[in-house]
C-alpha cells in the first residue's frame, strides 16, 4: 500500500537539507551501527513511498547487488589479520576482507535508496523553486537530467505503442526485423531526445528565465512546523558531527577490525542518527494517526 | 569595455587558483624528502649503476654466467639464434648454463631487466624452472626494523603489527625443493607460520610482487617504502623474486625499506620484490 507522504508538503530547504545530510552521513560513516540505522531506515521510508514497488525493486536488483558487491571485495583485497582460507591464487582470504565488503555494499545500497526517495519527494519544480535564482543555469541543467530517464522511458512507451499499430514494434517479427525494428525506434527517441532538451531550454529562455527581477509563482511557504523540523535537522547534525570529530563513530576495518569501546556517549550519537533519519517517517506516522483519530471521532 | 576588464579580472582570479592549488597540492602532497642534496645521492647512484652495465653499441655478445664460472669466457663473434623468442638484435650465450637475452636496443632483458652484475646469478624465468623432488635448505629472514625509526609516518591502527625488534620472521633454515624460486618459499613459509603476505603478479616484469607482509604494506611508511629482498651478502637482485632461483645454502632476507632501498643498503634502487 503507498501512503500518502506529508514530509513531501514541507518547504522544499528542509527537504533538501535532510537528504543532503542523510546521504552525506551515509557515505561517510563507515561504523557497522551507522550503516545498519542508515540502510534500515533508507529501505523502510522507501517501501513508505512506494510500497511493493520498492519491495519489489529491493529484491530484484538491490539485493543481487548487494551480494556481488560484497563477494567482488574478497576477491581483490586481501588485507586483514584474521586469515580464514587460502584462494587458489595463494593470496589469503581474510574475515577483514569479507566485512569489509559488506559494508561497503551496504553503503552503497543505502546510498541508492535514498537517492530512490530523494526523486520520490524532492520533484523538480522544488529543486528549481530552491536553486533557480542562485544557479538558474545550473539547476536547470539538473532537473532535466534528473527527469530525462523517466521521461525517456514514458516516451518510448508512446513511440513503441504508436510503432505497433502499423506492425512495426519491437515484438513484430523475426530476430532480424526486430532489430531493424527497435533500431529505428532508438532513432527516433533519440531524435526526440535532442529536439526536448533544445526545446526545453528556448522555452526557458523565451520566459526569461534567469534574467534579473524575474518573479516565480510558487506555493511554498515557510510555515511553523517547517522551522521547527529545520531546527531539529540542525540540532541533530551538529551533534553528530561533532561526535564524529571526537571519534565516537570511529570504526576500522584494516588490519583488524575495532572501534571506540560503546560508552553511553557513542549511544547516544547512534540514537541522534537513527533520529534523524527516521525524521520524515515519524512524521508521517504521527500524521497517519492523527487522521485515523479525526476520522473515528466523526 | 568594462564588461572586457571584468573578465580579464576572472581570468586572472582563476589562474591565481589554479597556482595556489598546484602549489598546495606540492607541498602537501607527498612525503619524501625534497631537498636537493637527496637528488644528487640519487644522481650518484644513477651513475653508478650506469658504469656496471656494459656499452651497448653494435653487434656485440653480452650474456651473464652464474657465478663460480671464470673459465667460460670465451664467446663465438656471431651469436646463435636461439629460442624462438629471441630477437635479432639479441644475444644468448652458447653455454648449457642459461643465460640472459639482452635487447641491444634498450640494454634490457625481454622483462625489462638491466644486465645482472657480474658473478650474480640470472634471472630464471619461474615457467622453465625445472622443479624436482631434491629438498634443499635455505634461511630466510623478513624483518620491518627500518619502520621502528619512522613510526610517526605509519597510520596508528598499523603500530600493533611492528614487533618491538623489528622481527617478522626470525632466520632460521627452511627446506625447499630443488628449482624453486625466493617467491615460493616466501609463500610457503607465510602460509605455514600463519603469517599475512599479499603479492600480485606483474606479467611485465614475470614475477609476483610482494604488496604486504604481515599487514604493513608498501606505501604504508612514505610513498618510497616497500619491501624488498636481499641474497647472501646483500645483494638485491635487480629482478622479480619469482625469477631468483635458489640454491642450496641461500641466504634470503625480505626487508621493509622506508626510502627506496637506501635505508637498507641497496645501491641499486630498482624494487625487486
Amino acid at each position: 500500500m503507498v501512503h500518502k507522504d506529508t514530509f513531501s508538503s514541507y518547504h522544499p530547504s528542509v527537504i533538501f537539507l535532510y537528504f543532503g545530510l542523510v546521504i552525506i552521513f551515509a557515505m561517510i560513516f563507515m561504523h557497522p551501527v551507522c550503516l545498519g540505522i542508515s540502510l534500515a531506515a533508507a529501505i523502510s521510508y522507501s517501501v513508505y513511498l512506494r510500497g511493493s514497488q520498492a519491495v519489489k525493486f529491493n529484491l530484484l536488483y538491490m539485493l543481487p547487488l548487494f551480494l556481488i558487491a560484497a563477494l567482488i571485495n574478497p576477491v581483490f583485497n586481501h588485507r586483514g589479520g584474521t586469515i580464514l582460507a587460502y584462494l587458489p591464487s595463494g593470496n589469503p582470504l581474510t574475515l577483514e576482507s569479507i566485512i569489509y565488503g559488506l559494508a561497503a555494499a551496504a553503503m552503497l545500497i543505502a546510498v541508492i535508496t535514498w537517492f530512490v526517495c530523494y526523486t520520490e519527494i524532492m520533484t523538480s519544480d522544488k529543486f528549481v523553486y530552491l536553486f533557480g535564482r542562485v544557479i538558474p543555469a545550473m539547476s536547470l541543467i539538473l532537473s532535466m537530467t534528473l527527469r530525462f530517464v523517466p521521461n525517456f522511458k514514458a516516451q518510448f512507451k508512446v513511440v513503441s505503442d504508436a510503432q505497433k499499430c502499423v506492425g512495426r514494434d519491437i515484438s513484430n517479427g523475426g530476430i532480424s526485423r526486430r532489430a531493424r525494428n527497435g533500431m529505428t525506434i532508438l532513432s527516433i527517441m533519440v531524435t526526440w531526445a535532442l529536439e526536448n532538451a533544445i526545446e526545453t531550454a528556448d522555452s526557458m529562455k523565451s520566459r526569461g528565465y534567469g534574467l534579473k527581477g524575474r518573479t516565480a509563482f510558487s506555493t511554498y511557504s515557510f510555515a511553523k512546523r517547517d522551522r521547527t523540523i529545520l531546527a531539529f535537522l540542525l540540532v541533530c547534525a551538529i551533534y553528530i558531527v561533532v561526535g564524529a570529530i571526537l571519534r565516537g563513530l570511529y570504526w576500522r576495518y584494516f588490519p583488524t577490525m575495532g572501534g571506540t569501546e560503546a560508552g553511553v556517549y557513542t549511544v547516544s550519537v547512534f540514537i541522534c542518527y537513527l533520529l534523524l533519519c527516521l525524521t520524515p517517517l515519524l512524521i508521517n506516522l504521527r500524521e497517519d494517526r492523527k487522521w485515523k483519530a479525526l476520522r473515528s471521532g466523526a | 569595455m568594462k564588461n572586457a576588464g571584468a573578465k580579464n579580472k576572472s581570468i586572472i582570479i582563476a589562474g591565481l587558483l589554479i597556482l595556489a592549488v598546484l602549489t598546495a597540492a606540492f607541498f602537501w602532497g607527498g612525503n619524501y624528502s625534497k631537498s636537493g642534496k637527496d637528488n644528487g645521492a640519487a644522481t650518484a647512484l644513477r651513475s653508478k649503476s650506469e658504469a656496471v652495465s656494459p656499452p651497448a653499441t653494435g653487434r656485440q655478445d653480452i650474456a651473464e654466467q652464474p657465478g663460480n664460472n671464470p673459465g667460460e669466457e670465451e664467446w663465438p663473434d656471431l651469436p646463435e639464434l636461439s629460442p624462438p623468442q629471441a630477437d635479432p638484435a639479441a644475444v644468448k650465450s652458447n653455454s648449457s648454463e642459461p643465460g640472459m637475452i639482452i635487447d641491444l636496443e634498450t640494454g634490457k632483458d625481454q622483462y625489462l631487466t638491466d644486465l645482472v652484475p657480474e658473478g650474480k646469478p640470472v634471472p630464471v624465468e619461474p615457467q622453465n624452472a625445472a622443479e624436482s623432488d631434491r629438498k634443499l635448505t635455505c634461511t630466510l629472514v623478513v624483518r620491518c626494523d627500518t619502520i621502528l625509526d619512522n613510526m610517526n609516518l605509519l597510520d596508528k591502527d598499523k603500530w600493533d603489527l611492528v614487533p618491538a625488534d623489528g622481527v617478522i620472521f626470525a632466520a632460521r633454515k627452511v627446506t625447499f625443493y630443488e628449482g624453486e624460486s625466493v617467491f615460493n618459499v616466501l609463500l610457503r613459509e607465510m602460509k605455514q607460520n600463519k603469517i599475512h603476505m599479499e603479492f600480485v603478479n606483474t606479467p611485465l616484469y614475470n614475477s609476483a610482487y610482494i604488496e604486504g607482509i604481515n599487514n604493513l604494506y608498501e606505501f604504508d611508511v612514505g610513498e618510497l617504502s616497500g619491501w624488498v629482498y636481499k641474497v647472501n651478502d646483500g645483494w638485491f637482485p635487480n629482478y622479480g623474486c619469482s625469477r631468483y632461483q635458489l640454491r642450496d645454502g641461500d641466504v634470503v632476507e625480505w626487508v621493509y625499506t622506508c626510502d627506496l632501498g637506501k635505508d637498507v643498503g641497496s645501491c641499486f634502487t630498482m624494487e625487486g620484490g
